[in-house]
């Protein structure tokens, strides 16, 4: 838009309404340094998740920027089976919650619940070893960058477009 | 990118610069400019026995703000510059907002996270402010932005409440108080109410 065009946009916008005060927002310093950790996901973040169903989860979570209630919502189960599911080291899903998370995480119903079930997992696309994964329950205690990059290979062999629809 | 803002003391409207996207420093230096004029405005007023009544914005750091978004790319933190001083700044949220109107609820939308005006553009600041349109002007940043994002001009915010009154005139539908953000009004503008206000 040329300067012409503004200036007349400009005047009749403001004899329309006055913007003589026009201030908005209503974060807390807090809030929104809580909000923007949420959409970095980092390695830390997923420190204490013990299984691979659980990073998976978190992580896509985390990247949305839902708190565990929000997901719980949209995916209409329990928040007490999200906070398990990232917490516990032995995860037990029913056959609703994982068609529910995987439709919810953009996930492939047939992989998601092949991790869920600790069942090795082959990429369709690929037999690479990178794109391999076994579920494992075993604590993780800290987390490697190598780690860290497989459980963001692991959510992407689990996003990827298959015709598995359920 | 070339705006234009009234200016108040000449009476006409002058040209003006948008810049999409600030970093720390020039936070920095808002806060620097703002702040100080602020402060000598208070002082100047209650030197003259008639002390001012702000509102809580006029006291807002933008740097701290800014440090912790400038890294995120949907967070950016648009000005609008005229005389080569900063004369608005708003901070938008580009991801993660949705749409609570009711023909466009769960439809994403740019939410507004901050905006705010130059003190020496604020009447409860001085007696002649300088600048008028510079809400105006970047409302419609906040609008082509989503338009940009293919969120169809949908955008949102918490108003303070002497805005309300230029959001409510501006198109924008008022949702209610919200208790999670200090009680504000909350101010939607639909896909169509955007069209209406960019024409």
């Amino acid at each position: 838009m040329n300067f012409e065009a503004m200036r007349e946009w400009l005047a009749r916008k403001l004899a329309h309404a006055d913007d003589t005060v026009a201030a908005a927002g209503g974060s807390s310093l807090e809030e929104l340094r809580r909000d923007t950790q949420m959409r970095t996901v980092t390695p830390t973040v997923l420190e204490t998740v013990p299984t691979q169903v659980g990073q998976v989860v978190r992580y896509v979570r985390e990247q949305r920027g839902w708190s565990q209630q929000d997901l719980a919502d949209l995916a209409d189960i329990d928040e007490v089976e999200i906070v398990r599911i990232e917490s516990d080291h032995d995860v037990t899903l029913s056959p609703r919650s994982v068609v529910n998370l995987a439709r919810v995480c953009s996930f492939s119903t047939t992989r998601f619940q092949q991790l869920a079930n600790h069942v090795t997992v082959h990429s369709a696309a690929s037999n690479l070893s990178a794109l391999r994964f076994a579920a494992r329950s075993a604590n993780i205690g800290s987390v490697t960058a190598g780690e860290f990059d497989a459980v963001r290979a692991l959510v992407d062999v689990l996003s990827e477009d298959t015709s598995d629809a359920t | 990118m070339d705006v234009a803002l009234e200016d108040r003391h000449a009476g006409r409207i002058v040209p003006a610069t948008l810049i999409e996207r600030i970093d720390v420093a020039y936070a920095k230096r808002v806060d620097d400019l703002w702040l100080t004029f602020l402060a000598a405005a208070i002082a100047e007023a209650e030197a003259a026995g008639t002390p001012v009544e702000l509102l809580e914005h006029t006291h807002w750091r933008w740097t701290g703000k800014v440090e912790l978004t400038a890294h995120l790319l949907s967070y950016p933190t648009l000005a609008i510059e005229c005389e080569e001083r900063p004369q608005g700044l708003m901070m938008l949220k580009t991801d993660g907002e949705i749409a609570r109107s009711q023909n466009e609820q769960g439809k994403p939308l740019v939410y507004v996270e901050f905006l705010a005006t130059a003190p020496w553009n604020l009447p409860a600041v001085v007696a002649r402010p300088r600048f008028r349109g510079a809400g105006t002007i970047l409302l419609r940043a906040a609008i082509e932005t989503s338009l940009d994002l293919g969120f169809k001009g949908r955008i949102g915010l918490h108003s303070l409440r002497d805005a309300e009154i230029f959001y409510a005139r501006s198109g924008m539908t008022a949702l209610g108080r919200d208790q999670k953000k200090e009680n504000l009004e909350y101010f939607e503008m639909t896909s169509t109410q955007a069209m209406a206000f960019i024409r």
